[in-house]
């Protein structure tokens, strides 16, 4: 029974824990039902015509890259006369711009449009390249990769489609396939990440809520909703959460397509990895700070939900999984008394059986994913990979209070190629 | 020949039943000696096994690992819940639980996945061969198959030579009964019998299969004049004269139908249409 205030603090924390893990389960559920829907439904996905899209490629110092990814994109299934290209070389410092001026040349007849910024007009981050594409763009959809894209044939189709036969959905996503999987130990950690984070985070709220976020890359959004929000928020750095949030508030929703698929370069490097996931924690506590006021406003709808996800797992499960490692500790050395240690070793036992589990549930929903060595993968993964990310949320909360106090401006944070 | 059968998917097959009869060793070594038989709650888990095993067996391996991230959740909530509020120990039990459900049932749910796969597989190859094989079996005749690949084939020579092409097709009058009274044995012997007897009237260049699925016999043959009519009565007359060893079949006195049609270029556009014809046609012959 609770003694002291230890316990209580001890039960506090793992109950935080526990709800996590329940949160989980219930996603991972609404996921496979998500993916049982898509797998049986046979309908034959064409339109009878399709609308000009405006496929813009924000990029910066990619020219490794770039040529790979605009071809990728030229190539794509979809009227060439109903697509333009439009890639933002955006303060580059090596020799993007020549090579995207060699492929305009190429290919005279298609529609590419090259837009090169310097240090004054451009420079100032994704979002800020993003507007500058879309000022120039024309399309009633506006698509967007990544420029370490590798989009499938049928991509822009596919998320086409679902955006012209759903009203209310504001943007389409697809969903986004690690290239380099079998580089490394990382890569193949990001790889499973990546499918559970698509079949369960996305499709399970998509299928629960009908709640998604934009992946930043791979998805279409209506050129009426940019405009009405005038454009991205150039402040975020995780802008595609961010717009997310904004479409949500403008009553649209964001629709979950994954018949169409994109695959993209992963960090194959410690120290970029690091770089990337800080931006995306320090861009996520960016929005919640941004938006938490809309938790208790219920003119919000499905994006409180997402806000409590946020706030679970980037606050109380933080604190929680800190508070009882302590008292653990403390408890050891004979510091402090409780007496309700013993269902803390089956609760961690729990979170890290269904942790495997659930990234089993993921990559068997993907050909080729399920097998002897990414089972062993995620055996190990929880005690090495995962840990990495409880580092990597510290630092984005150290960096983003930084940020805040000294009013620091944001850069553009780019993720290195390989 | 062992050797030849060991396929990727068989071996796996071998492997898993390997897995699962020391996996069942294993569960039955744990629930005799570890105690298990004493709480009550151990058979409920038990029978959740059986019943978890039977539903992957029949569905999937995601909806198996769904099922087993369910279970454990549940499961171990219960035991941290009565942990708090009834001070109730949490036994090794409980871990075992945790893992042998969910292994047991991605097993069996891969194992049934590998066996649908041989199951396919099995129904491919002998749907392929039925396509492959030209002869029936049991008459040595031309089948199905071969029938239409020269019928088209004959069509063709009339488009190019003008010969008149007949096709007949034959079939013994009340066939479903006949079959009945004398079993499958000695219907096929009849068969045989009135096969003999066709090809006796009939000229080496004239086609005779055997279309088991419709029961009948389909003859193609070529001529200059048309005397097609006259053929048919002379087959309907060898098959009245026929005689079988068995005393029964004579008794009931075979009859057959016949159904006759000559090819017209500009009626008719392909090999089916022409069989279906032909088939018609025996209607008209009572």
């Amino acid at each position: 029974m609770l003694n002291n205030i230890y316990d209580y603090l001890l039960l506090g924390s793992l109950f935080a824990i526990w709800f996590v893990i329940f949160i989980n389960t219930i996603l991972v559920t609404s996921g496979f039902m998500s993916y049982v829907k898509h797998y049986k439904d046979e309908k034959v996905r064409i339109l009878e015509e399709y609308p000009f899209v405006s496929v813009l490629i924000p990029a910066h110092n990619e020219a490794k890259v770039i040529s790979k990814t605009v071809h990728a994109v030229l190539n794509l299934d979809y009227d060439h006369d109903k697509y333009e290209i439009i890639v933002i070389n955006d303060n580059s410092k090596d020799n993007s711009h020549e090579i995207l001026a060699k492929i305009k040349e190429r290919y005279p007849d298609r529609l590419i449009q090259i837009i090169n910024t310097d240090g004054v007009t451009g420079g100032k981050g994704k979002s800020n390249a993003l507007n500058i594409g879309f000022e120039h763009s024309k399309g009633e959809f506006i698509a967007i990769y990544d420029a370490d894209n590798t989009p499938e044939k049928q991509a822009l189709k596919e998320l086409v489609y679902s955006i012209k036969n759903d009203e209310q959905a504001g943007a389409v996503i697809g969903k986004f396939r690690c290239r380099n999987k079998n580089k490394n130990f990382l890569t193949r950690c990001i790889n499973l990440e990546g499918l559970y984070f698509q079949w369960m985070a996305q499709a399970g709220r998509w299928n629960l809520f009908k709640l998604c976020t934009i992946p930043g890359t791979n998805f279409v959004i209506r050129r009426s909703i940019l405009e009405q929000i005038g454009g991205w928020d150039t402040k975020a750095i995780t802008e595609d959460t961010e717009i997310s949030f904004r479409i949500y508030l403008l009553g649209y929703h964001i629709r979950f397509c994954p018949y169409s698929a994109t695959w993209e370069q992963e960090p194959e490097t410690l120290a970029v990895w690091f770089k990337q996931r800080k931006r995306w924690v320090k861009g996520n506590y960016y929005v919640m700070f941004k938006n938490y006021k809309y938790l208790f406003d219920k003119r919000a709808g499905v994006v409180r939900f997402d806000l409590l996800y946020y706030l679970s797992i980037y606050i109380f499960f933080f604190v929680a999984a800190i508070t009882s490692d302590m008292i653990f500790i403390l408890n050891l050395g004979g510091f402090v008394e409780t007496t309700v240690e013993g269902y803390s070793l089956l609760l961690w036992f729990m979170a890290y059986v269904l942790f495997v589990l659930s990234v089993q549930i993921a990559s068997s929903t993907e050909r080729g994913e399920s097998g002897f060595l990414n089972t062993g993968i995620m055996l190990i993964m929880y005690f090495t990979y995962c840990k990495l990310w409880a580092i990597v949320a510290c630092m984005g909360f150290v960096s983003f209070v930084k940020d805040v106090f000294f009013k620091r401006e944001t850069k553009w944070y780019k993720t290195e190629r390989f | 020949m062992l050797k030849e059968i060991n396929t990727k998917a068989s071996k796996k097959i071998d492997l898993i039943d390997t897995a699962t009869i020391n996996i069942f060793f294993l569960l039955i070594v744990v629930f005799a000696y570890g105690e298990l038989e004493k709480e009550s709650m151990n058979f409920f888990i038990l029978l959740s096994v059986m019943i978890g095993i039977i539903i992957s067996y029949y569905t999937n391996i995601t909806f198996a690992i769904l099922c087993s991230i369910v279970f454990d959740f549940l499961y171990a909530s219960t035991y941290i819940f009565l942990n708090i509020t009834k001070s109730e120990p949490i036994k090794l039990n409980v871990y075992f639980w945790m893992i042998i459900v969910p292994v047991l049932m991605i097993i069996f749910a891969y194992k049934g996945k590998l066996t649908k796969d041989i199951q396919i597989e099995n129904y491919k190859l002998k749907q392929e061969n039925r396509e492959m094989v030209m002869i029936d079996k049991e008459t040595g005749l031309r089948n199905a198959q071969s029938f239409f690949d020269e019928l088209q084939g004959f069509m063709n020579i009339n488009k190019r030579y003008g010969l008149i092409v007949y096709l007949m097709l034959v079939k013994i009058k009340y066939d479903d009964t006949l079959l009945r009274i004398i079993g499958r044995a000695k219907y096929d012997k009849t068969i045989k019998v009135l096969s003999k007897a066709i090809d006796g009237m009939l000229r080496m260049e004239d086609k005779k299969y055997l279309l088991r699925e419709q029961n009948m016999f389909g003859i193609i043959f070529l001529t200059q004049n048309n005397d097609g009519e006259i053929v048919k009565s002379r087959l309907k007359n060898i098959i009245k004269e026929t005689k079988f060893e068995e005393e029964l079949i004579n008794k009931i006195k075979i009859e057959v139908l016949v159904g006759l049609v000559q090819y017209d270029k500009d009626q008719v556009n392909s090999a089916i249409e022409f069989f279906e014809i032909a088939q018609k046609d025996m209607e008209y012959d009572v």
